[in-house]
């Protein structure tokens, strides 16, 4: 069911988490207003550990995102040649 | 052999997260801040490649389609279709980033510059490719083939409409990777930059392997559909 | 029966078509007309602003009128079964696609010079002294716009909604026309060389005629 849910609509939801992963992140650099932090010199600006926490989150969910997609393919691909077996005839 | 698979997938998988962690490091703790825009630069890390893969996954629609002209066999037309559908969402991000970042260092969200102009002709084709896929029938031979027409087409007019677009004067920063006078990237800058690169490009490999096995599932839930409704 | 004949027949049928119904022209002329007549009361252009972006409206209408043609000659050849018994007859599917081409152009042609009179009398502009450039300049832009309409054309008329996806995948592909039209036709009225345009169109024109005749084939298998 939930193989069946995440396999039939993955491409939107992945419009929508790399959408996310780069729009969030990006809205926090600019909510902290991140060109204004600037050190003269280099180095980390104040507000590089929020815009990085973001986008580690975003991506960490991208990640697991892709796992689920994993594992829906597997159990989906197994109940898949079930069905074919069972269906009788030439297993082709 | 389904066993080895399932391993590869799974290191594929930790591989993928591990690099998407290690780049997200890199791009913010060991680049160096830019002095000028200051960490409105970042987003150049995936601006850049995510343009890259939009291109490559094109490009990589269009060798499909004319492997499925030429031998006829669904796994062209998967690979192609998949890659189409993979490059718009990476198109899509590189028009929403690039007006974020333009936004506090040109002061504008838009110009009608060529590389813009360009790009979002780019989504609007592959838009219009996706979209007359979805209307064509899943069975049979017509689907791959149209789509394989419209793919090869819509590449061909690529250089065309950057040809034509570079007479307005163009804004877009010129390339700083490929050197030239006065260009080029600090070391460590251009460390993170091609790390984000390979990161990116691995991720739209990770993501069109998943994408055709998708819709090779879906060849054949479509396959046990058609059989039970002729019985 | 040889190609060229086989071409000429198809293209002689199609004009007879035509000449006794008029449908496309009458449907593609009124089009363009009546949008040239709302881009002018929509911005009411002055003499100079005209000279700007006159060009554009100009093309706008045309592919407007461009895109109303295609659909029509397809979808008389479809309620007739006319495609089927094409593709029956000893001919090289590249002959087909050659003479549809050449009979989009045509008609398009002759709707867009039935448009520019009424242009340049709403629009006050003197087209005389670069006329015959201008001619050619859209002469090179129609067969880029027919050689890419022919093909999609076939391809959209194909799926499940029918005409409706034609404009939205034609009009992204000919962006480089409209460009280069419009930058063309800027240059002729500002007395700059047109050369860029020109050749712009030229290779646009071989691009896609020659990627037409080689995927026309594809497309109406079946």
């Amino acid at each position: 069911m939930i193989a069946s849910v995440v396999g039939r609509s993955a491409p939107w939801f992945l419009v929508a988490a790399l959408i996310l992963v780069v729009i969030m992140p990006m809205e926090c650099a600019f909510g902290a207003d991140g060109a204004s932090s600037v050190r003269p010199g280099g180095g980390p600006a104040g507000n590089t550990g929020y815009v990085f926490a973001a986008f580690l989150f975003v991506w960490g969910a991208l990640w697991l995102y892709l796992v689920a997609i994993h594992r829906g393919q597997r159990r989906m691909e197994e109940r898949l040649s079930r069905l074919e077996k069972s269906r009788g005839g030439d297993p082709s | 052999m389904d066993r080895n698979r399932a391993i590869i997938d799974s290191l594929l998988l930790l591989l993928t997260g591990a690099a998407m962690a290690v780049n997200l490091w890199l791009i913010f703790y060991f680049a160096p801040l830019e002095r000028t825009m200051g960490l409105i630069q970042k987003i150049f890390y995936f601006h850049v490649p995510s343009a890259w893969v939009a291109f490559l996954a094109f490009f990589i629609t269009f060798l499909m389609s004319i492997g499925y002209l030429a031998s006829r066999r669904d796994w062209f037309d998967r690979a192609a279709s998949s890659s189409a559908s993979i490059g718009t969402v990476f198109c899509t991000i590189v028009l929403v980033t690039g007006p974020i970042w333009a936004r506090p260092v040109w002061g504008i969200w838009w110009t009608w510059d060529a590389r813009l102009t360009s790009t979002l002709v780019l989504w609007f084709i592959y838009v219009a490719y996706l979209l007359i896929r979805s209307y064509l029938p899943a069975s049979g031979t017509k689907r791959g083939t149209l789509s394989a027409v419209v793919g090869i087409i819509g590449f061909l007019n690529v250089p065309l409409v950057y040809m034509s677009i570079r007479w307005w004067r163009t804004q877009h920063p010129q390339p700083v990777i490929a050197g030239g006078e006065g260009s080029g990237l600090e070391p460590r800058m251009k460390l993170a930059f091609f790390f984000s690169l390979a990161v990116f490009t691995l991720l739209y490999a990770v993501i069109l392997r998943y994408r055709m096995r998708q819709s090779f599932i879906d060849g054949r839930v479509e396959k046990l559909l058609e059989e039970r409704r002729r019985s | 029966m040889s190609d060229f004949s086989g071409l000429i027949a198809i293209l002689r049928k199609d004009i007879l078509i035509e000449f006794r119904t008029r449908q496309a022209l009458i449907s593609m002329t009124l089009f363009a007309l009546l949008t040239v007549l709302l881009l002018a009361f929509a911005f009411e252009p002055t003499r100079e602003e005209t000279a700007l972006i006159g060009p554009g409206l100009l093309w706008v209408a045309f592919a407007f009128a461009g895109t109303i043609g295609l659909e029509h000659t397809l979808s008389t050849e479809r309620e007739e079964g006319g495609l089927e018994a094409l593709l029956l007859a000893p001919l090289d599917r590249s002959t087909i696609y050659f003479a549809k081409l050449i009979a989009n152009v045509i008609f398009m042609t002759v709707a867009e010079f039935l448009t520019i009179p009424v242009f340049v009398v709403f629009y006050n502009m003197n087209l005389i002294p670069f006329l015959g450039p201008l001619l050619l300049l859209n002469l090179l832009g129609t067969i880029g716009f027919c050689a890419v309409g022919t093909l999609l054309s076939v391809i959209t008329a194909q799926t499940k909604l029918r005409g409706v996806l034609l404009p939205i995948i034609l009009f992204p592909m000919i962006v480089p026309i409209l460009l280069a039209a419009v930058e063309g036709t800027g240059a002729l009225f500002r007395g700059d060389s047109p050369v860029g345009a020109f050749r712009l169109l030229i290779v646009y024109d071989i691009v896609f005629v020659v990627g037409g005749f080689l995927t026309f084939g594809f497309v109406v298998e079946e």
